[in-house]
Order: C-alpha cells, then sequence, then structure tokens
C-alpha cells in the first residue's frame, strides 16, 4: 500500500460524492458546484499518479484542468443566469421539457 | 491483510452512503441524529483506513487531516440547503485540496488550485447565488431528486475504484500470488521507496539552489512539451468568454417570452418609477417643515 493508492482514493472519494450530488440536486448551481468536487477528486488522481511516475505531467494535465474548469463555470453560469431570467426559478424540474 | 482491508472499506463505504443519503435534502423528519451519527462513524473509519493506507509516510498526519475535511466539505456542498453555504463549503474543499497537493510536493497548482478556484471561480458562483437566489431555502432545495439511487450508483462506482486501489494485486493475479509474493513485495516496496524519496527530494530542494524549485520544473515542462496546449488553452479561454458575453446579452423574441417574464414585465410597468417619492424622506421633510 502506498501513499499513491491513498492519493487516488481521496480522488475516488470526492468524484463519487460529487456524482451523487450532480445526480441527486435540483438546484442548477448546486450541479455544477458538484461538479467542481469531481473536478477536485480529478486533480488528486493526476496529482497521484504524478508520484507514481515521478515526473510533473500530472500537475502539467492538472493546470490545463483548472483553466477547463474555470471555462466551463464562466459558461455554465451565464446560462444559469439567463435560464433564471427566464423563468424565475433554479429547479432543473422545470426545464425537462425542452424547446429548440 | 488485503483482504481485511477491503472489507473494511467496503464497510466504511457504505456507513458513507447511509449517512449522506439521509443527509440529502428530504422531507423527513426524525433522522437529523441517524445521519450525522452515521457521517462521523464513516468519517472515523476513513481515518482509521487512511491511516494504515498512509504508514510509511512521513506527512500522514497532514494527509489525512486534509483527505478528512476535502471529504467532509464534500458531503456539506453535496447536502447542505442553503447554495452560500455550498460555495463556502467548496472553498474548504479547495484549500484542503491544496494542502494535499502541497504534501504531494505540487506547490505551484497547490496555489494556482487557491488563486484560480478560491479567488475566481468561487467568487462567480457566489454573484450568480446572489443575483438568483437571494432568500434563503428555496422549495427546490429541500427535496432531492432520487437520492436513493444516486447514492447507490455513486457509491457502487466509488467500491469499485477503490478496490483496486486497496488490493495490492488485481483479482487475476491471485493464483499466482504465491510463487511472485517474494518478487512482488521487493517490487511494491522499491517503488514506495523511489517515490517518497522523489517526494522528499523535491520538497527539500528550495528555489534558487542549484535544483530547480517545483514551479521552474512545471514551468519548463509546460514551455518545453506543451506549448501549443497553452496557446490552445488561451484561446479556449477567449472563446469562452465571448461565448459568455453573447449568452448573457441575448434578446428575447417577444413572441417568445415565458409567463414569468412577462408578469415580470407588467409588474415593472405597474410600479412606480423610482427615486421621486420615498416615504421615509417625505416624512421627515414633512415634520421638518
Amino acid at each position: 500500500m502506498s501513499i499513491v493508492n491513498a492519493y487516488i482514493l481521496v480522488g475516488a472519494i470526492l468524484f463519487a460524492i460529487g456524482l451523487v450530488g450532480f445526480l441527486s440536486r435540483r438546484n442548477l448551481i448546486l450541479m455544477f458546484l458538484s461538479t467542481e468536487i469531481m473536478f477536485q477528486g480529478v486533480i488528486l488522481n493526476l496529482v497521484g499518479f504524478g508520484i507514481r511516475h515521478l515526473d510533473l505531467k500530472g500537475q502539467t494535465f492538472a493546470l490545463f484542468l483548472i483553466v477547463i474548469a474555470a471555462v466551463e463555470a464562466g459558461l455554465a453560469l451565464g446560462l444559469v443566469v439567463l435560464l433564471f431570467r427566464r423563468q424565475g426559478t433554479l429547479d432543473a424540474e422545470d426545464w425537462q421539457r425542452m424547446k429548440g | 491483510m488485503t483482504a481485511a482491508a477491503l472489507y473494511g472499506l467496503y464497510i466504511v463505504l457504505a456507513v458513507l452512503a447511509g449517512g449522506v443519503y439521509l443527509a440529502l435534502p428530504a422531507e423527513r423528519p426524525l433522522v437529523r441524529r441517524v445521519w450525522q451519527a452515521g457521517l462521523i462513524v464513516g468519517a472515523a473509519g476513513l481515518v482509521g483506513l487512511a491511516w494504515w493506507i498512509g504508514a510509511g509516510f512521513e506527512g500522514r498526519v497532514f494527509f489525512v487531516m486534509f483527505a478528512l475535511l476535502a471529504i467532509a466539505g464534500a458531503v456539506g456542498v453535496v447536502t447542505h440547503r442553503r447554495p452560500v453555504y455550498s460555495a463556502v463549503f467548496l472553498v474548504l474543499v479547495v484549500l484542503a485540496v491544496s494542502g494535499l497537493c502541497i504534501l504531494a510536493a505540487a506547490e505551484f497548482l497547490a496555489a494556482a488550485l487557491v488563486i484560480v478556484y478560491g479567488g475566481a471561480i468561487l467568487v462567480t458562483y457566489i454573484f450568480v447565488i446572489m443575483l438568483a437566489q437571494q432568500g434563503g431555502e428555496a422549495s427546490y432545495d429541500r427535496r432531492s431528486h432520487e437520492p436513493l439511487a444516486a447514492v447507490i450508483m455513486g457509491f457502487a462506482l466509488m467500491a469499485a475504484t477503490t478496490q483496486a486501489m486497496v488490493a495490492t494485486d488485481p483479482i487475476a493475479l491471485h493464483a499466482i500470488e504465491a510463487r511472485h509474493v517474494a518478487l512482488a513485495g521487493a517490487d511494491a516496496e522499491d517503488a514506495d521507496a523511489r517515490a517518497a524519496e522523489s517526494v522528499a527530494d523535491t520538497a527539500a530542494s528550495p528555489s534558487g539552489t542549484a535544483e530547480p524549485g517545483n514551479v521552474r520544473k512545471v514551468g519548463a515542462v509546460l514551455a518545453r512539451d506543451y506549448m501549443i496546449a497553452v496557446q490552445v488553452a488561451g484561446l479556449l479561454m477567449l472563446v469562452a468568454m465571448v461565448g459568455a458575453i453573447a449568452i448573457a446579452r441575448k434578446k428575447i423574441d417577444p413572441e417568445d417570452l415565458t409567463e414569468h417574464e412577462v408578469a415580470q414585465l407588467e409588474a415593472a410597468a405597474k410600479a412606480e418609477p423610482p427615486g421621486r417619492f420615498v416615504e421615509p424622506f417625505a416624512r421627515v421633510t414633512r415634520e421638518h417643515r
């Protein structure tokens, strides 16, 4: 058992908790917050595998992951604001029927 | 040893899953104590497990501390009924994860996490929560959508992935484990020692000495191997910025207005124009006249 396994274990737990939140919460903002938790789990995985392979590529990929997370947050929150302006609610179940 | 750890892990995960299930918002009375107990027992089990897994690693006190903080914060984000508190819990998760990164000698990543996540992304979230949801708990935050199915799904995934971490050998290798046990043990110990050494090396070398620090090394990798990816990331951010502005300024066809928008427009048309006659000031001026 090594420290690498411990990192990956914590990363997997964070990912699964984020998944539970994404599947079960109905608030749109909470769903995106849950994906941020999943991102944290993936970052821990990358760091753990970086220790395992003794190089810095894991950390570098994690930096790109942060970029993606920032982009996703910006776009997703813009969409959430637009949806809220349209119906005055953040309930995901009110947007079940999409209209093109 | 491995089998015991595996079953221990499953039990801990099951307790944690029960705690998360009961903690998810739903209209159930009388379970608050139960879920608190489940979460505490699950957390204690995780401490023991992490303590055992981290044996031989110098900073395992800090590792266990940060791991627990991260998991507790994640449960808080997922289960809290007020979105602002969820966002604040996410700050806790980010800080704990950056602590774990520092333990793994990834200082630059830790700093980037705190600056970008804690400083920028979380502020954006809190702004949007303030814009969209000013009044405390909404009805859709008090009841979650299929919590049982979500918890079963998430924790089954967790058990399936973590068993590969805790079981040192893949299941298929158990048959020939007897023959290879000495070799495999030596290999694993060797790899662990190398990993620990490298971590200690990177951690021990301050910047400015002959051995370059973590920031310089990461920068070298980024500039040497991933230059194109860095440029593409910049372009992606530009595209996202343009897209976000385009989404936020989208004009809606008057025929397409929803009931909510129509009601808002009518209310705005009916309301008094702001700033001309405000009641308290009017009373003050009348009294002082």
